[in-house]
């Protein structure tokens, strides 16, 4: 009986550490010869050889060479005294020289008289997308913080100016109109900011949509209307075949047609006809923006949608922002199962299509 | 009468661009203003009494920018303030030969004092 119980007992053990995917490791250290599982030589990229001790330098010579010389320290640490054995660390896998980053965790099972550690047991497992996904956020957020220093330059600069003027006691209308700047660059870095949150929800999966039925006809006519009072020498013109309702969330197909319309008026600096067109297409209804702009280089036009991406050809004048507007209307389209396309030729312009399907 | 000392200004962030106008032809300044750094390394412009250098102008260096201009016989003599978001280039900007270096944002006593600074004519031996 005791025997099935102990047969049981590591049937469930193995079956536990097959489905979380842990390797195993079991040293002794006196006579210095490893046991690994077959996940240990799976997460090595090595070759199952029916479990043939190893020793431990099989495992150091695997550790990335940066890292080598602390996680052996660490070991003997545990070896030595009393504290677990904890690191994450890089490997260079047998198989494909790949780096993956690997958690390890150990604990010394039996100890000597002098207390040091003679036989120490432990797991080890990747966490690769763990570590990925926390250095492309790092490295968002230090392109963020870099890129919000800009509004704050213009919001801090008008502030003294203000101060500055009050203090002379300058022309009321002059103070005013500094005072309406510095309230335009709040509104932007306002919209900045909305725009770095959006992003990280993407990031990390969390944007959720409300999807209800919608009159694309009617929002785009929306805003088409508002984008119009933003411009005296643009004429936006609409050209619209008779659209089903699409189901989608409204507010964030709002915030894509509004970038793809500010984008045309952006990019169309002398002024111009944007002409909007909505359309039946297979399975679908598609909005086109055309300006008749500045247009985009070949090179940029794959990258259009790439996060932080913004035009670098000097003939364009840029203009502000985080480059994240088409990547977050890209990515809201593609949400809804959608697709967000532009054709474009340098020196003539742009057309962005969005096309949203219909049915739910 | 003096004549107006004449600042260029790089930075494509219109509300920055327009701050700076504000407060350097306040204090007396001629201002011109460059979205892109294209000009100064084409030597298409008409030479200033001072640049203020933004590190990162539509996708060119500013480094290089500067690198170019204190290379260049009848650039080199011009003072160059380099402007950064990013406080760890100051060695980058003085090794590139920039003359000063101002994080953003800045005070606006900081950059007058940095531009008056760099404009005074050189002390007599």
């Amino acid at each position: 009986m005791a025997e099935e119980a102990l047969r049981h007992s590591e049937e469930q053990q193995r079956i536990v550490l097959e489905s979380a995917e842990l390797a195993t490791w079991d040293w002794d250290i006196v006579a210095d010869s490893v046991l690994w599982n077959e996940q240990h030589y799976k997460v090595f990229g090595q070759k199952w050889d029916g479990g043939q001790p190893k020793q431990s330098a099989d495992f150091t010579s695997r550790v990335h060479p940066e890292d080598r010389e602390w996680v052996t320290a660490l070991l003997h640490k545990a070896v030595e005294g009393t504290t677990p054995y904890l690191a994450e660390f890089r490997i260079i896998r047998a198989d494909n020289e790949r780096v993956r980053w690997m958690a390890g965790y150990g604990r010394a099972i039996s100890r000597d008289d002098a207390g040091r550690a003679t036989r120490m047991s432990g797991v080890m497992y990747d966490i690769t997308h763990r570590k990925e996904i926390e250095q492309r956020k790092d490295e968002f957020l230090g392109v963020a913080a870099h890129e919000l220093k800009t509004p704050l330059t213009a919001m801090k600069a008008y502030a003294e100016v203000l101060e500055d003027m009050l203090a002379e006691k300058a022309d009321p209308s002059e103070a005013t109109e500094v005072v309406r700047k510095l309230d335009d660059s709040i509104d932007r870095l306002d919209r900045l900011i909305r725009e770095l949150l959006d992003a990280t929800r993407l990031n990390e999966g969390r944007l959720e949509l409300r999807k209800e039925p919608l009159d694309l006809a009617v929002l785009v006519r929306e805003c088409v209307e508002e984008s119009q009072r933003t411009t005296r020498t643009h004429r936006l013109e609409v050209e619209a075949e008779t659209i089903p309702t699409i189901y989608a969330d409204r507010e964030r197909v709002r915030q894509v047609v509004d970038n793809i319309l500010s984008n045309a008026i952006k990019y169309s600096p002398t002024g111009d006809r944007i002409v909007v067109r909505l359309s039946n297409v297979k399975d679908g209804v598609e909005v086109c923006v055309q300006d008749f702009g500045v247009g985009i280089s070949d090179a940029a036009t794959d990258k259009v949608f790439e996060r932080f991406f913004r035009e670098s050809d000097p003939a364009v004048k840029t203009f502000p922002g985080l480059g994240l507007g088409l990547y977050i209307a890209n990515e809201i389209v593609q949400l809804h199962g959608g697709r967000l396309a532009v054709e474009s030729r340098k020196g003539e312009g742009s057309t962005f299509c969005l096309t949203l399907p219909t049915g739910a | 009468m003096e004549t107006k000392k004449r600042i260029i200004i790089t930075d494509d962030d219109p509300a920055v661009q327009d701050a700076f106008r504000l407060i350097l032809e306040r204090a007396g300044y001629d201002v011109e203003i460059f979205a892109n750094g294209q000009p100064l390394l084409s030597g298409d412009f008409v030479r200033p009494d001072l640049i203020i250098l933004d590190r990162q102008l539509s996708g060119v260096d500013g480094l290089d920018i500067c690198r170019h201009l204190k290379g260049e016989e009848d650039t080199r003599n011009i003072p160059v303030i380099m402007l950064s978001a990013s406080p760890h280039i100051d060695r980058m900007a003085r090794a590139a030969g920039a003359d000063d270096f101002i994080e953003k944002p800045f005070r606006m006593r900081h950059l007058l004092d940095a531009v008056s600074r760099h404009l005074a004519p050189p002390m007599a031996a």
